[in-house]
């Protein structure tokens, strides 16, 4: 494994949505995983917009949400969709395009359980 | 009931609400069951969508009750134009705000699964959806897709059984289509009606002699009474119909009123003509006068200024005219004063089924007060003998509940008389039965009637003589002695 040095394309500015129902333990376990996981790597240029499918069912009907939590990659295109908690942490990684070795743990993240990835 | 936990309160007795699908309520004995699951499977291809859209078009439009359709496979626009050519027009259904269509069909994004989910997301829409427009009925078809759709089967079943759930505590009526691999294997893919499991019908289409034979079936209806058989359905220009054929009540109100045959002389032998609500098997071999029989009974009501619908099945529309003509009956001007209408057509053209869906619509659009089938023994070949008995069965059921006089005659296989397979099918269903016969007298052949069975009345039971000229049917006097009468050819013995 080679570290590499952030490049041009990590300059690029990320928005994000997360669909979630209500604030159950899904709904934190997802949120947690994606400041874990997400945040942490792309700090401020990171932006994430969190809709509670439960509050918004009209904007769930209108981009058919059928099942939560739901990370959607609005920018940069095209859209990615990733579908569960992200407790898959390298799943989650590599469909967003993020670099796996990147991590920048953060001081609180020391002490996270270990990850339920298959791989 | 067994299951008496202290969170089970005693609830009245199942209600009941229509679907407005054709022969739905029959079978179902009410329609579907308020407030409950019902589960629709079928291969594919076997009509799931189109009941699962007709039920909803006609529960929005014939039973003032707002549709929400949540569609997990076809996209909503496909079902829209799907079901245009049935003149459906949903999206004015959507205008008017009556009908909420769902889109969860499959995402064009690749969705990747990176942990724990559930379906909170459609849950969620449906009972907003369903609050938005006061819907009573939910509609999903079909759920076996959401198994394509995402990868984890166990979330799925605990998901799907939590949608169910939600749907009963709304108090909403729903249907739910899932797919079957096999016509007669387990009932659903994926085991729904182990937790969708309140009531479950049954879709098939099968090929059996070269024809498509769709049934349906309603396997379960927890706690409330059904009829259990397949009944057999068409699929036409308006949609399902289903042919309650096995079901036929024999319930039918019965009338008084008597109606003349068309011949003074067999009105008497019958103890004073037909009953109007009655139906007449006339059974004899080639030749021996069916046709003129059911001419006769025909140009009766047309002579008394009632409509009849002849079907003939045997032969062609100038031969009819012709036989009738040479006894002295004028189909075609009796046709063109609107009184008379003549259908003939191959047997071999359709199944039973869709035999029987033709003649209703007939009936349904020339009100007929009298029918005429010859010869119903012609539509034996057309499919197996238990489809014939439910083809017979349905007919009767149709023209008993129209209180339609008919006259259905039937080929003897042998010249000498006997039974045919319509005989044995039908003469427990009918009301009079008659018999034609050859009778062997002085080594000449006579014709012989015989009524053998006449409901609800006295009539002659003797062996008469039956005459033919050129101006139609005439009664004898009663052979005086007829040995063998029903079997083989009879001998009449004139006491010389």
């Amino acid at each position: 494994m080679k570290d590499r040095q952030p490049d041009e394309a990590s300059m690029v500015e990320y928005t994000f949505t997360l669909y979630v129902a209500g604030d159950g333990e899904l709904a934190a376990r997802a949120l947690a995983n994606f400041n874990r996981i997400v945040q942490s790597r792309l700090q401020e240029r990171c932006t994430l917009t969190t809709i509670d499918v439960l509050k918004e069912p009209a904007v769930a009907r209108q981009n058919r949400v059928v099942a939560t939590p739901l990370l959607v990659r609005e920018r940069p295109g095209p859209v990615v969709k990733i579908l569960g908690d992200l407790s898959q942490e390298i799943k989650t990684l590599t469909q967003l395009g993020l670099d796996r070795t990147a991590a920048v743990v953060a001081p609180d993240d020391l002490a996270r359980p270990r990850g339920k990835d298959e791989e | 009931m067994s299951d008496v936990t202290p969170d089970i309160v005693p609830t009245g007795p199942l209600s009941r609400i229509a679907t407005g699908i054709r022969g739905f309520e029959h079978i179902s004995l009410g329609g579907l069951v308020e407030g409950r699951t019902t589960l629709v499977v079928g291969t594919s291809g076997s009509g799931k969508t189109l009941f699962a859209t007709e039920l909803l078009y006609r529960s929005i439009t014939e039973q003032n009750r707002n549709v929400v359709f949540v569609t997990f496979e076809e996209k909503p626009s496909d079902i829209v134009r799907n079901v245009q050519r049935l003149g459906w027009d949903l999206p004015a259904l959507l205008r008017d705000r009556r009908l909420i269509i769902l889109d969860a069909s499959m995402d064009r994004t690749f969705i990747e699964e990176a942990g724990d989910y559930d379906l909170s997301g459609i849950i969620s829409q449906i009972s907003h959806a369903v609050g938005e427009i006061d819907a009573k009925l939910v509609v999903l078809d079909s759920l076996g897709a959401l198994f394509y759709q995402f990868q984890n089967p166990g979330i799925l079943r605990r998901e799907i059984a939590r949608l169910c759930d939600t749907l009963q505590e709304m108090g909403v009526t729903s249907l739910l289509t899932a797919e079957r691999l096999e016509e007669y294997g387990p009932i659903s893919r994926y085991g729904f009606e182990e937790f969708v499991s309140d009531c479950c019908i049954v879709l098939r289409h099968q090929l059996q002699d070269e024809k498509v034979r769709r049934t349906i079936q309603i396997y379960k209806l927890r706690g409330d009474r059904h009829h259990k058989d397949e009944f057999p359905f068409t699929i036409e220009r308006e949609g399902f119909c289903i042919l309650p054929l096995a079901a036929a009540e024999l319930t039918q109100a019965s009338s008084t009123d008597r109606i003349s045959f068309g011949s003074p002389a067999l009105d008497e032998m019958a103890g004073g003509g037909l009953f109007q609500d009655s139906v007449i098997l006339v059974s004899g071999p080639t030749g021996s006068g069916k046709t003129l029989l059911g001419t006769t009974f025909a140009a009766e009501a047309c002579r008394r200024g009632e409509r009849v619908l002849l079907l003939g099945y045997e032969e062609s529309r100038p031969q009819l005219v012709r036989n009738a003509l040479s006894w002295g009956v004028d189909f075609d001007e009796w046709e063109r004063q609107g009184l008379l209408r003549m259908v003939c057509q191959y047997p071999e053209t359709q199944g039973l089924e869709g035999h029987l869906y033709a003649i209703q619509r007939e009936i349904d659009q020339f009100l007929p007060k009298r029918l005429v089938v010859d010869s119903v023994s012609a539509l034996e070949r057309v499919g197996n003998v238990r489809n014939f008995r439910e083809f017979v069965i349905g007919l009767t059921s149709l023209v008993k509940r129209r209180q339609m006089c008919s006259l259905f005659t039937s080929s003897s296989p042998r010249l000498s008389g006997g039974d045919s397979i319509t005989d044995a099918h039908i003469s427990t269903i009918t009301d009079a039965i008659l018999l034609l016969r050859y009778v062997e007298r002085s080594g000449a052949l006579d014709r012989g009637v015989i009524i053998i069975k006449m409901r609800g009345s006295q009539h002659d039971k003797r062996f008469h003589e039956f005459i033919i000229d050129g101006t139609g049917l005439h009664i004898g006097e009663p052979f005086p002695h007829v040995p063998s009468g029903l079997l083989g050819v009879p001998t009449a013995d004139d006491g010389r």
